[in-house]
């Protein structure tokens, strides 16, 4: 650079420009300091805007706008001579140049499994790229030599440095973080805009192996509760495992395993959830800019992926807690070509079996995956999974409850191109619920709830160019519904078993999702899904003489069955159809701030009906029907992030407003006597959540962790209930709290603290009572207009991590937690009741659950 | 089904939850009429209760109403009517049995008429309700399951085929020389969902009897809505708090004077009354 001017040089001016294209910068620029530019138009980026507010020197402004990345300056006399680094992606140029695709899979290390999520990052370009489900990326780059460096979660990053003058495939390999917690806790992907990659979907992500650092409860490490740790995300009610997600009801929430839908993701009524951690490979959850990948259920989407298995080497892995114990099995079937693993988990509450005089009460779960991977070429993958899981309740022995999921699904995943990546899955649900009565043996009965959806689903994913990729897909599913046979139980039972009608219907659905980086920093996601929701003619109908519920009509009855009807085939009887629309915008408004806009409208076809709000297999899940519409959200949201300190903290800000139609509910004093013949039973209503999150983080140093803040109203109105007036939702909580921290004491013991603070849940108060034959019964008021008192507690835990081996492949830790540490009663409930020494009094009681609770967990592997 | 599931529900707080009693500082909400009115040929279960409801919190006596005229009679046969006398009044509320020996038809719609007189600050009111008389379903034995060293009462009838029937049963025991109406737990209620039109007996479970007492058993035959009723009553009996939806139970009762919805339900039942029986005299004839 030639100085010849010193003075011009020193000179400072009052720059103050916003948003202009580098062709009006250098106009402004011209006018201001009274220099010439010397640049060819073609190298000059086209769509990249700068702002610039400054009392600056035209060196700091050059330097600001040329930084040698792309293009550099030298002043010349009068002159400012652009001098191309590397021409700039979106100069007219830098559009012209050929361009090859650099295309691979991300592996973890030890066990060869793939990386979801993980970041390709060409720093020289500040463009990158993301690893889908199969840990596949792909990215398009002018020829050059480009350093790129690859993130993940739990993972240590990796730079290297490629020469690219072809198609390149560069497939790598991550090494994990020692101590999973020194970095981050739980990391949403929204900070990875400062990685070059903008996020158009609010993504929260857990890593399976941290929740084995976080406090535990009962000694079990769950994902899901590591979740309710994040805004947003809420647990249905204390220790549960159910999910509430911006107001929506708990039945709204797509659980995936392997992409196959589960029905009900929680063990024990709620206390645990169904993923063992040792089995997980990644937990991705969205609650706004959902893909439109992603339909049939309205608030969110918790996409779970099985490891697949290490195909390097046989391992053993496991733990013991205080509930339950776990083992994990996984090896190669052919080194690098094939691999299994099979997971399972049994709690030994069955072994403190609580003896009462008319036999055992007990409570017992478990849960098996199994899944195998068979890399056929480097181009062709099949997989394939299965989950069982299963829950028993038992009292005394007049009384017994079992319910459970199984999935089962088969993926063939081909790189057609290295731009366009397909996967091919079939797959199938089971759940199913059954109840036994035996008070008396004569007439003891079981019933029987089943839920079978078979499906199908192609998507097709095409990295068109850096800026653009399209994916789109079609799938389908067919459901049946069997929702109530009876049998007799005991041998003696004279009941005559009694067949439910078979449900069917089909729900179908085309997709589209475009993500296209419009200009430098903006990037626009254009999304849409086309469903379909067909009921088939049941092939044994029974026409009973019901009137249907509906709000100007309460004299809805069950009559007696007038006529059985055979239907062939499969006959459309009703449909439903619904485009859903995506629509989401991210701008990165600085290389340390973004801002995110998003609109997502949800249909879900089949809702669950609760009569409790405690997680239970109370719930029935209930097709759309020709008098029952679908359910329809629609969602608004915003979200401001913010990195500070270099990374050290970070802040996110996110609002949202959802406006809901068709929400399902018990009609007034609805019985749901029969479920299939629910028409009298049920209404429907409308809903709306609106609510502010904030997640402030600390993810660097010594201690680490994160202040998380959901303030939010849900409320809906349903006909005929509370006067048609608007009430809150079982789900309306005001304010929910949660700080975490986690110490690292050495590199082996690490500290952790959780401290929850939550405001009370609605219910529905007494406000009187009077006296029916021999019985005092409260009356109620307005449905949920009173609140249970707030609830908080603090859970702490220390974990000590020992490597048995040098090579790493064996180590082992031990957590021990305390839940509730100062021993706090929080309101689980109330029980309005008789008085049992004074029946003619009501008594209010206080339920809580949990003191104080230590719990110790072991995990090892070898 | 609903009451099914809370069967399983309620119990999950033995495994999980402590209890302790508290005062609970509720809303009080505006004084309601009471209607309790179960009526039959019966004449230990056919009475009328009419009280105010309490505050929540209120320990005190249901007040009673002591001044109402209260007459029964088929609704397409206004002139065959049956009125109701005060007989006293008592913690419950004021209590009114029928004049005259009730006689139903069978299928035929009642109509009860409730007039409460007015005064200086109420109006006049008159509360009505109807509902069908259901098909008497008659008790053809009673036997017993030995428990212990007592014994659980079983009640044997044969279902009515194609029709759907809904039932309630209670057990009154000699005391004192007095026979007292036995109050279960829970109101004993069953369908004849999967066992329509068979010989089947149901249990009375909440009280054991030794070979010495002395009892008389009814089985009532109820209206579909009645059985409704008594479902709702139930789960508020039984399941009564904030982790279950809470409604108040449905009323048949309309009333003339907007604003005034009377809670409490007209049953009108078929019950078949056993002879007074001793224990020991039953299981000696089976």
């Amino acid at each position: 650079m030639t100085t010849f001017n010193s003075t011009a040089q020193e000179k400072r001016y009052n720059f103050d420009f916003f948003e202009l294209t580098y062709t009006e910068a250098i106009q402004y620029i011209t006018d201001s300091c009274g220099v010439n530019f010397i640049y060819s138009d073609d190298n000059i980026p086209m769509v990249k805007r700068i702002t610039y507010d400054k009392n600056a020197t035209l060196k700091e402004v050059l330097d600001f706008m040329f930084d040698g990345r792309f293009l550099g300056y030298r002043i010349d006399n009068n002159e400012v001579i652009i001098s191309v680094k590397r021409i700039p992606l979106d100069s007219k140029e830098g559009r012209r140049l050929p361009k090859y695709t650099v295309s691979g899979i991300i592996r973890e290390k030890s066990t060869n499994e793939t990386i979801i999520g993980a970041t390709v990052y060409f720093s020289d370009l500040d463009i990158g790229t993301v690893t889908n489900i199969g840990g596949f990326f792909s990215i398009s780059v002018p020829l050059g030599d480009y350093n790129i460096k690859i993130k993940s979660l739990g993972f240590k990053s990796t730079d290297t440095l490629v020469h690219i003058n072809q198609d390149y495939q560069l497939n790598l390999k991550l090494d994990m973080h020692e101590t999973k917690l020194k970095e981050v806790l739980v990391l949403s992907s929204n900070s990875e805009i400062f990685e070059g990659v903008l996020e158009l979907s609010n993504i929260t992500k857990v890593t399976p192996e941290l929740t084995k650092e976080l406090p535990m409860f009962l000694g079990e490490g769950d994902v899901i509760k590591s979740l309710q740790l994040m805004p947003g995300f809420k647990s249905a009610n204390e220790g549960s495992s159910e999910l509430s997600v911006r107001g929506g009801g708990t039945d709204q929430n797509l659980f995936l395993i392997d992409n196959v839908p589960i029905y009900n993701a929680t063990h024990s009524l709620g206390f645990y959830s169904i993923f063992n951690t040792n089995s997980l490979k990644s937990v991705k959850t969205y609650k706004s800019g959902i893909p439109a990948k992603y339909g049939g259920r309205g608030s969110s989407v918790i996409d779970v992926h099985l490891r697949e298995g290490n195909n390097q080497h046989f391992n053993v892995s496991g733990g013991i807690g205080t509930i339950s114990a776990n083992v994990t099995l996984e090896g190669p079937i052919q080194k690098e070509k094939s691999s299994f693993i099979i997971s399972g988990r049994r709690p030994y509450t069955d072994l403190f079996q609580l003896n009462s005089s008319d036999g055992l009460n007990s409570i017992l779960f478990y849960d098996l995956s199994a899944k195998l991977k068979f890399q056929l070429d480097p181009k062709n993958t099949i997989t394939t999974s299965g989950y069982f899981s299963r829950d028993k309740l038992a009292f005394e022995d007049v009384s017994s409850s079992e319910w459970g999921n199984n999935t089962a699904n088969v993926t063939w995943t081909s790189l057609l191109s290295p731009k366009l990546y397909s996967n091919l899955g079939l797959w199938y649900t089971h759940y199913n619920v059954s109840n036994i009565i035996n008070s008396v043996p004569e007439t003891s009965y079981k019933t029987s709830y089943t839920i079978d959806d078979v499906g199908l689903k192609y998507t097709l994913e095409h990295y068109i160019t850096p800026f653009v990729t399209i994916k789109g897909g079609v799938e389908s599913m067919f459901h049946l519904y069997n929702s109530g046979d009876i049998t007799p139980y005991d041998e003696k039972s004279i009941v005559t078993p009694t067949e439910a009608q078979d449900i069917r219907s089909l729900e179908s659905a085309v997709y589209f999702d475009a993500e296209w980086n419009i200009a430098d920093k903006v990037k626009l996601g254009i999304g849409g899904r086309f469903s379909r929701f067909d009921n088939f003619k049941n092939s044994r109908e029974i026409i009973e003489n019901a009137v249907p519920y509906t709000p100007n009509n309460t004299n809805s009855s069950v009559s007696v069955l007038s006529d059985t009807i055979y239907n062939k085939g499969l006959q459309i009887e009703n449909s439903h159809h619904n485009f859903d629309p995506r629509l989401s915008i991210s701008i990165g408004l600085s290389s340390n701030q973004s801002l995110r806009i998003a609109y997502d409208r949800m249909s879900q076809y089949t809702q669950e009906l609760n009569i409790s709000t405690l997680p239970s297999n109370a719930g029935v899940w209930i097709p759309s029907d020709k008098t029952i519409a679908p359910l329809i959200n629609n969602q608004f949201s915003i979200g401001y992030l913010n990195k500070i300190n270099e990374g050290m903290f970070d802040i996110s800000l996110d609002a949202y407003y959802k406006d809901s139609q068709n929400i399902l509910e018990l009609k007034p004093n609805g019985q749901l006597l029969t479920v299939d013949n629910f028409l009298n039973d049920v209404t429907t209503g409308i809903g709306r959540s609106y609510g502010f999150e904030t997640l402030f983080r600390k993810r660097k140093g010594i201690v680490t962790g994160s202040v998380a803040y959901t303030w939010s109203y849900s409320l809906m109105q349903v006909d005929d209930i509370n006067n048609n007036n608007w009430y809150p939702t079982n789900q309306d909580q005001r304010h929910v709290f949660n700080i975490l921290a986690s110490f690292e004491i050495t590199k082996q013991i690490q500290f952790s603290a959780v401290w929850n603070y939550a405001s009370g849940r609605p219910f529905t108060s007494p406000i009187g009572k009077h006296h029916k034959d021999g019985y005092v019964i409260p009356i109620y008021g307005d449905r949920n207009a009173a609140r249970l008192p707030s609830t908080h507690h603090l859970d702490i835990s220390l974990t000590f991590y020992r490597k048995m081996h040098e090579q790493k492949r064996n180590e082992s830790s031990f957590n021990f937690s305390i839940y509730n540490v100062y021993a706090r009663k929080n309101t689980y409930s109330y029980i309005f009741r008789s008085n049992a020494i004074n029946p003619e009094q009501l008594e209010t009681v206080k339920v809580y659950l949990f003191s104080i609770l230590p719990s110790f967990s072991y995990n090892f592997k070898f | 089904m609903r009451l099914k599931y809370l069967f399983f529900i309620l119990p999950l707080l033995v495994f999980f939850g402590c209890e302790e009693p508290i005062f609970l500082d509720v809303p009080i909400g505006a004084t309601r009429t009471i209607i309790d009115a179960n009526v039959s040929e019966s004449n230990s279960l056919s009475r009328i209760i009419l009280s105010r409801s309490l505050p929540y919190n209120d320990t005190t006596s249901f007040p009673p109403i002591e001044n109402a005229s209260i007459v029964l009679f088929p609704t397409d046969f206004g002139n065959n009517t049956f009125p109701f006398n005060f007989q006293g009044s008592f913690s419950y509320g004021a209590l009114y049995t029928p004049q005259t020996q009730i006689r139903l038809i069978p299928k035929q719609f009642y109509t009860l008429n409730v007039f409460l007189p007015g005064n200086e600050v109420e109006q006049d009111t008159l509360f009505q309700a109807q509902v069908r008389v259901p098909t008497e379903v008659p008790i053809e034995k009673i036997s017993f399951r030995k428990s212990q060293d007592q014994y659980i009462v079983r009640i044997h009838f044969t279902d009515p085929k194609n029709e759907l029937n809904y039932y309630s049963w209670r057990i009154s025991q000699k005391i004192n020389g007095q026979f007292i109406l036995l109050s279960p737990s829970r109101i004993p209620l069953s369908t004849d969902r999967g066992i329509d039109g068979k010989s089947v007996f149901v249990e009375y479970p909440f009280t054991s009897f030794s070979l010495n007492d002395t009892l008389q058993v009814h089985l009532k035959s109820l209206d579909q809505s009645v059985y409704n009723y008594y479902v709702a009553v139930n789960n508020l009996i039984e399941a009564s708090g904030t982790n279950v939806s809470v409604e108040n139970p449905p009323s048949n009762f309309a009333s003339t004077v907007t604003g005034q919805s009377p809670l409490g339900f007209l049953s009108v039942e078929s019950v078949s009354d056993t002879e007074e029986f001793a224990v020991i005299d039953s299981l000696l004839v089976n």
